[in-house]
């Protein structure tokens, strides 16, 4: 079964003439332990892609399957109940909650299912052992660097076990060893768990460390991803 | 930042240049219209402060207004008064009089009230002047409708025949047009017991006095008057027209030289001035308590300015970077609160008068039943009202809104850009410093509380409850963070995730928080604090009726008032009530308002009779222990038992000798005993009616104190009585039973608008901890989106936030009890002792008290719903 299935999305902002197309028919697949990067100049409907992929946002046109689940049918609750079940996301900025500490950070999908505090706790120290942030767990968000933020922010991001992570430039805003760092916990956990993998970057040294590139302009994909799953080497 | 980017570079330019109008109106007023729901949100709480101040003091105001009223239109154009020792002047002295000609045109009077029964049913209060036709004339305005239409005046003769018959009665056009009485007819005066058949002799047209007390006025010749009120061989007054009215003082001072013993003389303004006197210190409290109400609504000016600044700091930020300086952002913040704190002023004048109206009816029972009777009724609202309520709204507004104007003046573009980060900078809490201010606001309210009265007002003692709240104000960031500390394993074992994120959330934000949680705070421990005094009061009370109302019946005049002349009882209703074969014993209770001390200050002198009071009656000694002993002592002696409010606020320990004016001039009476009261707070100087007699002269009662045969039933023997008084006698007569319910009744009236005003101070708190609420969850709108990103459903984030408000709620009334019952230690033990001079026994309302939590709990958790639901339109793309 398909992690995602995303069939001739079309997003416009506003209405009328005043309209504003950020996608505009695009389609995409990616299965259990897919890696796809979506790269393209700023403005060209990547992070739309993203948001709609991963069910933060709904499309004007088009459809979206994850993990099996047609989003178009959900309502809101729905939708929150597919976030928290089948989607992680990472985003540029990190994302933490300053007033947690980086365990309630990383546990927080978890304890926002019901699990107790407990079960949350110890599933949080295995994940935070898995990115290297065993020692930072009762640190907050203020007292870290920007690469353990963004590490904690991953560990959080799978902590439930997600069909979908969606990764938004998610080493935008880190230097180059930690950014090298980050994508390595991405893709170990890509390939260790099977977990499908979509990532928007401007960096193609990032993109390159995907399974295949899907490329971007004006709402349209230019280069379709199949037509790169060839030429692109694992990493 | 969409608001951001459709700021035009016009406005940019603008800020660098000359045109701070067009500025405020494009940055401060259209986002106040963008987010109306929280602008009127404000400008409602500030309506509410401003409207509770301008009631107060306009029911204040209007209390005394009837009153004034009415001695307007007795005074008419006198001068100045002749008065006697609390039972008036003594017709006799009239002939050594003579001489006061000298001054002016002099006219002796009656004043007092009555009943009427109209032919429509009803039965009406009246004034009613006794005067002598002839000398009255020159003072006061008649014109009488017959001979308006006429177009003359009527002569002295036509007058004196109108009025010499004793059945003659004039009354007003207005009055008699209401009521459908016509010239001629015959009407019945109640006075007293009596009921009395007149014929209405003549109309006032509706002009002058006969307009001011809304027609309510009598005229009766003064003979018939004495007759009729049992005033035979007396006067309620002199009056005097001077012939240089410009020559008052010097012909005062004059006068009073030349005034035998026993009589006075003074202004007719100074009756308004003793009223006045009498009733400043509940008037005083009331107005402090009004100021509580405007106080808490200027908290939502700060959290109002505060989410300003804070949903807008990248705006700012970018204002900053073009040029714009920090004095004129200060300005523009400064700006917002004048002009939120205009529009509430604006509205809460006009509105204060509305309130009003509800506001007199409640404090008209207190006033008519412990100090004056007088129709209460609001003044017109006046230019001084506006300026009042701008002159202390705006200012404080200003005060309100500048720790927030700062901190969008300090606003770098850097920090704008960059977004503050808001955890560190609430960690940066002096605490040390914080709890050395509460310490000393604790240390100097039990100073201040050790300190005296001035002129009769509490004032140290409000000072020491001011110190009080702001001490326990001061108590909220240390109490803050100590949740900070211990609360958070408790908040996850109760509420799971939700509770760990409101603790989180609460623990980041200290700082914000102080300010709404104080004003909650302040509010809740003024009505902790109310209800603990109230509720002790209230058991004191109760326990002092039960001791000393131990008569079985009490019978009084129609139409008695608590001060002024009281109507009296018949000789002829005392017999037939004394005939009853059950009555025992029988207390003839007189009492007459009297000038007392260097000010004045008018006292309450009353007449029992000791000897049955100390074999049936239940009097509360204070000192000495065997006050019973000593009140024996006083009976037939030139002695005096004092209340307790007589005592303290006139400072007289018993022993010592008072001295009181009498018709023979001012005599010592012994003080023997003080005994708990209250009845009155304006202080009681009660001697036997033997000893009374022989100072003031034989006096008709004013109540009856009957007890009865123990196997009697007082109810049967009411109505046994009423049967036998017949219709041409009216009596009120109550059971102890309907007594004590009645003054707990005129007990609970009373404090009817203290709980009023604390409701509205309470309900403005709330709303503050809701826009608090609202300025956190702006605040961290990019955190909320997040959290609905990784799972968070609306409904956990609702619940996140309404128990962010709870507990905000809880916190808050846990501070406020205990802040609470300090200041109701204060309210107790030094306010109302100043005050009223009452000894109020301690209760702690428990269940009052727990109920109050709940219902705390409860308001401040709905108060949330509104910022939590602005949390919960927070999700999706808000994450970066």
């Amino acid at each position: 079964m398909p992690a995602l299935q995303a069939h001739d999305l079309r997003k416009v902002y506003g209405h009328g003439e005043s309209g504003v197309a950020a996608v505009r028919g695009v389609s995409v697949e990616l299965m259990a332990g897919d890696c796809v990067a979506v790269v393209g100049p700023s403005g060209c409907g990547k992070s739309t892609l993203l948001h709609l992929c991963g069910g933060m946002d709904r499309p004007t046109a088009g459809s979206v399957v994850v993990d099996g689940v047609t989003l178009a049918g959900l309502g809101d609750d729905g939708l929150t109940q597919l976030r928290r079940e089948r989607v992680g996301f990472v985003f540029q900025f990190f994302n933490l909650l300053p007033t947690l500490t980086l365990s309630e950070n990383i546990a927080l999908p978890l304890l926002l299912a019901g699990v107790s505090a407990g079960e949350g706790a110890d599933r949080a120290r295995s994940c935070a052992d898995a990115v290297g942030l065993s020692h930072r767990l009762h640190h907050y968000p203020s007292q870290v660097s920007g690469g353990e933020l963004q590490r904690s922010a991953v560990a959080r991001a799978v902590i439930h076990r997600p069909a979908l992570l969606i990764a938004d430039e998610p080493t935008g805003n880190l230097d180059t060893d930690n950014g090298r760092r980050v994508l390595d916990i991405l893709r170990t956990l890509n390939e260790d768990t099977g977990v499908a993998v979509l990532l928007a970057t401007h960096d193609q040294a990032v993109a390159a460390r995907a399974d295949r590139i899907l490329r971007m302009r004006d709402g349209l994909v230019v280069v379709p991803a199949d037509a790169t799953r060839a030429a692109l080497p694992h990493a | 930042m969409a608001s951001w980017s459709s700021l035009p570079t016009r406005l940019a330019r603008r800020c660098l240049t000359r045109d701070p109008v067009t500025l405020f109106r494009q940055f401060i007023v259209r986002a106040l219209v963008r987010d109306p729901r929280r602008s009127l949100a404000t400008v409602a709480g500030l309506t509410l402060g401003v409207a509770v101040v301008i009631a107060i003091r306009l029911a204040n105001a209007g209390s005394i207004r009837g009153f004034e009223a009415a001695l307007d239109v007795v005074a008419g154009q006198t001068s100045l008064e002749i008065v006697g020792a609390g039972v008036g002047v003594p017709d006799g002295q009239l002939e050594h009089l003579g001489w006061l000609r000298d001054y002016g045109l002099v006219s002796p009077l009656i004043a007092r009230t009555a009943r009427l029964r109209a032919p429509d049913g009803t039965e009406q209060p009246l004034q009613v002047l006794g005067i002598d036709v002839l000398r009255d004339r020159p003072f006061r305005e008649y014109q009488l409708v017959e001979f308006a239409r006429g177009g003359r005046d009527p002569s002295a003769q036509e007058l004196l025949a109108l009025l010499l018959d004793s059945r003659s009665v004039v009354l007003t056009e207005r009055f008699a047009t209401r009521h459908g009485i016509e010239l001629g007819s015959a009407v019945e005066l109640v006075i007293g017991d009596r009921v009395h058949d007149a014929l209405v002799r003549g109309l006032l047209l509706d002009e002058g006095p006969a307009r001011v007390v809304d027609g309510q006025l009598a005229l009766l010749d003064v003979a018939v008057a004495q007759l009729l009120f049992d005033r035979i061989g007396w006067l309620d007054r002199v009056e005097i027209q001077l012939h240089d009215a410009t020559a008052i003082d010097e012909a005062e001072q004059a006068i009073a030289a030349r005034l035998p013993d026993g009589l006075r003389v003074q202004r007719p303004a100074q009756r308004g001035r003793q009223v006045e006197k009498m009733l400043a210190a509940f008037h005083f409290n009331l107005t402090a308590l009004s100021y509580i109400a405007l106080v808490v609504g200027l908290f939502l000016v700060y959290n109002t300015v505060a989410v300003s600044v804070i949903s807008r700091r990248r705006e700012i930020g970018t204002l900053r970077a073009l040029g714009a300086t920090r004095r004129r952002l200060l300005g523009l913040f400064l700006g917002e609160a004048a002009l939120l704190a205009g529009l509430g002023t604006a509205v809460g004048v006009p509105a204060g008068w509305l309130l009003a109206q509800g506001a007199i009816a409640l404090t008209s029972t207190t006033v008519n039943a412990l100090y004056i009777t007088s129709a209460a009724t609001v003044p017109p609202l006046a230019w001084f009202d506006l300026l009042l309520a701008g002159g202390v709204a705006i200012p404080l507004a200003l005060a309100a809104a500048a720790i927030p104007a700062l901190e969008g003046a300090r606003v770098t573009p850097i920090a704008a850009v960059r977004g503050a980060d808001r955890f560190a900078s609430d960690q940066r809490q002096r605490m040390g410093r914080v709890a050395l201010v509460a310490a000393v606001l604790f240390g100097l309210a039990g100073w201040l509380s050790t300190l005296d009265p001035v002129g009769g007002l509490p004032l140290y003692g409000l000072g020491a409850a001011l110190a009080v709240i702001g001490g326990g104000a001061a108590l909220v960031p240390l109490l803050l963070t100590w949740l900070r500390r211990v609360g958070r394993r408790a908040f996850v074992r109760w509420f799971k995730v939700e509770g760990m994120l409101a603790h989180a959330n609460l623990s980041a934000s200290v700082g914000r928080l102080t300010v709404s949680v104080a004003a909650l705070v302040v509010s809740l421990a003024m009505l902790a604090a109310i209800a603990i005094m109230v509720g002790s009061f209230r058991d004191t009370v109760t326990y002092w009726v039960g001791q000393t109302l131990r008569a079985d019946l009490f019978v009084s005049a129609a139409g008695r008032g608590p001060a002024g002349p009281s109507p009296t009882i018949s000789s002829d209703a005392e017999r037939r009530v004394a005939a009853h074969p059950s009555v025992v014993a029988i207390d003839q209770f007189q009492s007459v308002d009297l000038p007392y001390g260097a000010d004045g200050d008018l006292i309450i002198l009353g007449a029992g009779n000791f000897e049955v009071l100390l074999e049936h009656g239940g009097l509360l000694f204070k000192e000495p222990e065997s006050g019973r002993d000593a009140m024996a002592r006083a009976v037939g002696a030139d002695a005096v038992v004092v209340s307790e409010a007589f005592a303290l606020k006139q400072r007289v320990a018993v022993g010592e000798t008072i001295a009181l004016e009498t018709p023979q001039g001012a005599r010592p009476f012994r003080v023997e005993a003080i005994y708990y009261d209250y009845s009155s707070d304006r202080g009681l100087v009660v001697m036997d009616r033997s000893t009374f007699e022989r100072h003031y002269g034989a006096q008709r009662p004013a109540g009856l104190t009957v007890y009865l045969d123990p196997a009697a039933d007082p109810v049967t023997v009411r109505e046994e009585l009423l049967a036998g008084l017949g219709p041409d006698h009216r009596l009120f007569i109550n059971t102890n039973a309907t007594l004590r319910a009645e003054v707990l009744r005129i007990f609970d009236a009373t404090f009817a608008i203290t709980y009023a005003l604390e409701a509205i101070a309470i309900f403005v708190a709330i709303m503050g901890v809701a826009t608090t609420l609202l300025t956190l969850v702006l605040e961290r709108r990019e955190e909320l989106a997040m959290l609905r990103l990784v799972g968070a459903g609306r409904a956990q984030i609702r619940r996140m936030v309404v128990l962010e408000a709870a507990m905000l709620g809880v916190v808050s009334q846990a501070l406020g009890l205990a802040v609470g019952v300090v200041l109701s230690v204060i309210l107790i033990y030094v306010i109302n002792v100043q005050s009223f001079g009452w000894t109020i026994q301690f209760d702690l309302p428990i269940w009052f008290l727990v109920r109050s939590t709940v219902l705390v709990a409860v308001a401040t958790a709905v108060a949330g719903l509104y910022p939590a639901r602005v949390a919960t339109g927070f999700a999706g793309t808000g994450a970066r």
